[in-house]
């Protein structure tokens, strides 16, 4: 694969992995780090949708790496990669925001 | 009556102040008996109860142990709490020889700067079943603090689970320690393992290369290095954003992981492209890239650990 193509194809593959990370993210949160009581808190250092998105991004931009290698190397098994990711990606995104919103 | 009561409290301060605890406990009681709504009452309830406490002896043992613990010179003084420390062998069981012990230890430890004299005076002090449970349980707090000054976290799991019962959460939190002690030592044999291993191959790729100028750039490939700025760079800028965390165990992954990708690359130049010698190269560098995660937190700010129960 060209380079444009490689890259084009590791960021999507990174935008997939972000999608699942965040999902993932959100359930762990809800599932093992329960949160205080809106009401008790009167201020909190971060918004936790920015601070997960932007854990979630991180994760992504680390995965467009491991994405471009594999375009580059190999196209067929990127494409693979990148539908089978973004299936997963659609729906963990939506079971977590249908069951842990 | 109110007058009769603060001036029988005044008498036991006083006579308390001259380590006269029998006559201080005599005076505490008069007041309370004299006239029980007076304001110093409270404060002689509270005396008295303490004094009563701390009986065991006829108080002789006590006024011995105020007589070290109120003068800071003799605190101080390895004589005075050497001879402190062979009197309270003699001390009735009680809170009094409990806390005598945890004074000489402490003096030992902080004052005398002698931490081997203090840990078995800190053991002797947690193990005292005379003494009362909250002087036991200090006593095993600062002999955990001196241990682990000390690197001890082994031997400190040995103290404080010859009585699990007296400080629970101490045991969680020695525990733990020793876990983190476990998974370094650990992290550190993978990491030594895998530089042996690399120096190998990069040892055999520079006496088979016809330029030796050339190895780098076969080791380092760009991308690997891009990534790992990024894990390192990216990761440190976002905690820091982060409140102004500590982004240094990003550096150092980033760092880390630079290393393990240019090992990789030399051991897949060394063994090819069999699978099963490439499966082995890959959980080689997954290990050797979670030794690296788990050191560089734990060596720059292992709070961070913390919060995965570790």
């Amino acid at each position: 694969m060209k380079r444009p193509g490689a890259l084009l194809a590791g960021a999507a593959l990174g935008a997939a992995v972000a999608v699942i990370a965040y999902a993932l993210e959100r359930v762990v949160e809800r599932t093992v780090f329960l949160e205080p009581n809106p009401a008790m808190l009167i201020w909190a250092d971060h918004d936790p949708f920015a601070w997960r998105a932007a854990i979630a991004i991180y994760l992504g931009g680390a995965a467009a790496f491991g994405g471009h290698a594999l375009a580059a190397q190999s196209p067929a098994a990127a494409a693979r990669a990148l539908t089978a990711l973004t299936a997963v990606a659609l729906v963990a995104i939506v079971v977590q925001g249908a069951l842990l919103p | 009556m109110r007058a009769a009561a603060a001036a029988r409290c005044a008498e036991g301060e006083a006579a308390a102040k001259g380590l006269r605890f029998a006559e201080a406990l005599a005076a505490y009681r008069a007041a309370i008996a004299t006239d029980p709504s007076a304001a110093c009452v409270s404060m002689a309830r509270a005396r008295m109860q303490d004094l009563e406490a701390h009986a065991e002896g006829g108080f002789a043992p006590l006024a011995r142990l105020e007589a070290v613990r109120r003068d800071p010179k003799k605190a101080a003084d390895l004589a005075e709490i050497e001879a402190l420390a062979r009197d309270l062998e003699g001390f009735p069981p009680g809170r009094v020889r409990a806390e005598a012990r945890l004074l000489v230890a402490e003096a030992y430890w902080h004052a005398l700067k002698e931490p081997e004299r203090s840990i078995a005076a800190f053991e002797a002090a947690a193990q005292d079943q005379g003494g009362d449970k909250v002087t036991r349980a200090l006593a095993l707090a600062e002999l955990w603090s001196l241990r682990k000054q000390r690197g001890e976290v082994r031997e400190a799991l040995a103290d404080v689970e010859r009585d699990p019962t007296l400080a629970p959460a101490l045991l969680v939190l020695v525990k733990k320690a020793v876990l983190r002690e476990q998974l370094r030592e650990g992290a550190i044999a993978v990491l030594a393992v895998l530089a042996a291993a690399g120096a190998a191959a990069m040892a055999r790729l520079l006496a088979r290369a016809r330029d030796v100028r050339e190895v780098p750039g076969l080791v380092l490939r760009p991308g690997a290095a891009a990534f790992a700025l990024y894990l390192g760079g990216a990761g440190a800028a976002l905690v820091r954003a982060h409140g102004g965390g500590d982004g240094r165990p990003f550096l150092w992954l980033g760092l880390g992981v630079l290393a393990i990708l240019a090992m990789g690359r030399a051991w897949g130049l060394w063994l090819g492209t069999r699978r099963a010698a490439r499966a082995l190269c890959a959980a080689a560098c997954v290990a050797g890239v979670l030794a690296i995660a788990f050191l560089a937190v734990e060596r720059t700010d292992a709070s961070y650990l913390e919060g995965i129960g570790l």
